[in-house]
């Protein structure tokens, strides 16, 4: 397996100097597993993978798995730019949940209507293949893909991809379940036990992953003024992280305020917390451009 | 009339409850853990009430009510909807597809039968 990070900023594209470290493009991760091309997101760091498989393949046709987590901006706002997409020799596999009560494919049809952009995707050349969420493993390749929901506004799907003996985790935008039912529900005490229980699903689908791409959009001062936005703390995100002994943890989705001081400051604060606990997880900011082999 | 309901939720500990709790109410009760089955059920049986979970596999819970809305069969039908969902734009959007009410988890459930006989003497229809 081989990551790379081509968008790791979440909620909107943040460009300029003071994020030239860990980068301004919106989610997107690169996963090579042998010569299968999967790609989590289609955030604005979609445009910049477009354009170097069209350098690589060289006119030769290109087949993509795009895994979308969920259909806010910062997620899909790559797609039309994605020039492989205007490429009769290409196919995409794009894969995520219906929307609310909407299907996938008229969603993504939605933000390429004439009014917010020129070409329709279906005047895009490439040949599309929409498959929606079944809760079942399915196979790509070699590779094993698993799903399940997270805690955020809208329907959002985690994955989790097992390949030659490794395993990789893409969970981003996901919010513990104890915190907003204890603040948004009805009744806190049993609200925080219940999301309690809720939350040990989700340790259970990362357990023991080689590499965890978590998302920890906030530092734990700003969580509390920030609860039910559908995102994580630092602090839950390495807690989490230790509780499932996962070998990696990248943390994604950095906060469009901070810069990358602000995103080194979180590294330290993650280090912190690991070194407390006695764990032996490994972590750092995930940083635009950067590969990892498994 | 007996009052029937069907219940479609994944979590088969709280359906359990649940259903046992309506049947010791003099419910006539029908179950599914998943939204395919639960639209079947609930097309089939043509239920007084209908309680649906969102995150479900195969089928999630605004799926469930947008197919469910769509059908003469369930149209006016209360449907409630629980969920450990508890941002407003999912309780906004459920209630835009339809849903009589929302409910986050957890619930009680005298408290659930309590609101689902509240909607059931007071038929949906459009305003005056």
């Amino acid at each position: 397996m081989r990551v790379k990070f081509w968008g790791t900023r979440g909620s909107i594209a943040t460009p300029g100097p003071e994020t030239v470290i860990y980068g301004g493009n919106t989610s997107c991760v690169e996963l090579r597993c042998g010569s299968d091309i999967l790609i989590f997101d289609a955030g604005t760091g979609l445009r910049p993978l477009g354009v170097e498989l069209m350098s690589e393949f060289a006119g030769k046709p290109i087949t993509v798995h795009l895994f979308i987590s969920h259909t806010h901006w910062d997620h899909i706002q790559g797609f039309p730019f994605f020039i492989p997409a205007y490429s009769p020799l290409t196919t995409i596999h794009v894969y995520g949940s219906t929307g609310q009560g909407v299907p996938l494919e008229k969603v993504l049809r939605g933000q390429m209507n004439a009014d917010y952009f020129p070409v329709a995707l279906g005047d895009m050349n490439a040949t599309l293949h929409v498959h929606e969420f079944k809760a079942k493993p399915f196979e790509i390749g070699e590779a094993t893909v698993n799903a399940m929901y997270l805690n955020h506004p809208g329907m959002t799907l985690g994955y989790r991809v097992e390949y030659a003996g490794k395993s990789f985790v893409y969970a981003t935008d996901n919010e513990p379940y104890q915190h907003t039912l204890e603040h948004l529900g009805q009744r806190a005490e049993t609200g925080r036990d219940f999301g309690q229980d809720l939350d040990r699903e989700f340790v259970k689908f990362i357990a023991g992953a080689d590499f965890y791409i978590g998302e920890a959009q906030y530092t734990d001062a700003e969580y509390p003024e920030r609860i039910g936005w559908g995102h994580s703390s630092i602090s839950a995100t390495v807690d989490v992280a230790i509780e499932a002994q996962v070998g990696t943890l990248a943390f994604f989705h950095h906060d469009p305020l901070h810069d990358d001081k602000a995103v080194e400051a979180m590294a330290d604060t993650a280090q912190r917390l690991i070194t407390d606990r006695g764990a032996m997880l490994q972590c750092f900011p995930a940083r635009e451009g950067q590969v990892v082999e498994l | 009339m007996e009052k029937s309901l069907v219940i479609i939720e994944n979590d088969e500990s709280l359906l359990d409850v649940s259903a046992f709790y309506f049947s010791e109410q003099g419910w006539d009760v029908h179950t599914a853990v998943d939204g395919h089955h639960g639209v079947q059920l609930a097309l089939e049986r043509k239920p007084s009430a209908i309680i649906c979970d969102i995150i479900m596999g195969e089928m999630h819970g605004f799926d469930v009510l947008r197919t469910l809305r769509a059908r003469p069969e369930t149209k006016d039908t209360v449907i409630i909807i629980t969920s450990a969902k508890a941002y407003k734009p999912d309780i906004d959007r459920a209630l835009e597809l339809g849903a009589t009410a929302y409910v986050v988890k957890p619930f009680r459930t005298d408290e659930l039968l309590a609101l689902i006989e509240q909607h059931l003497a007071t038929p949906r229809g459009p305003a005056p």
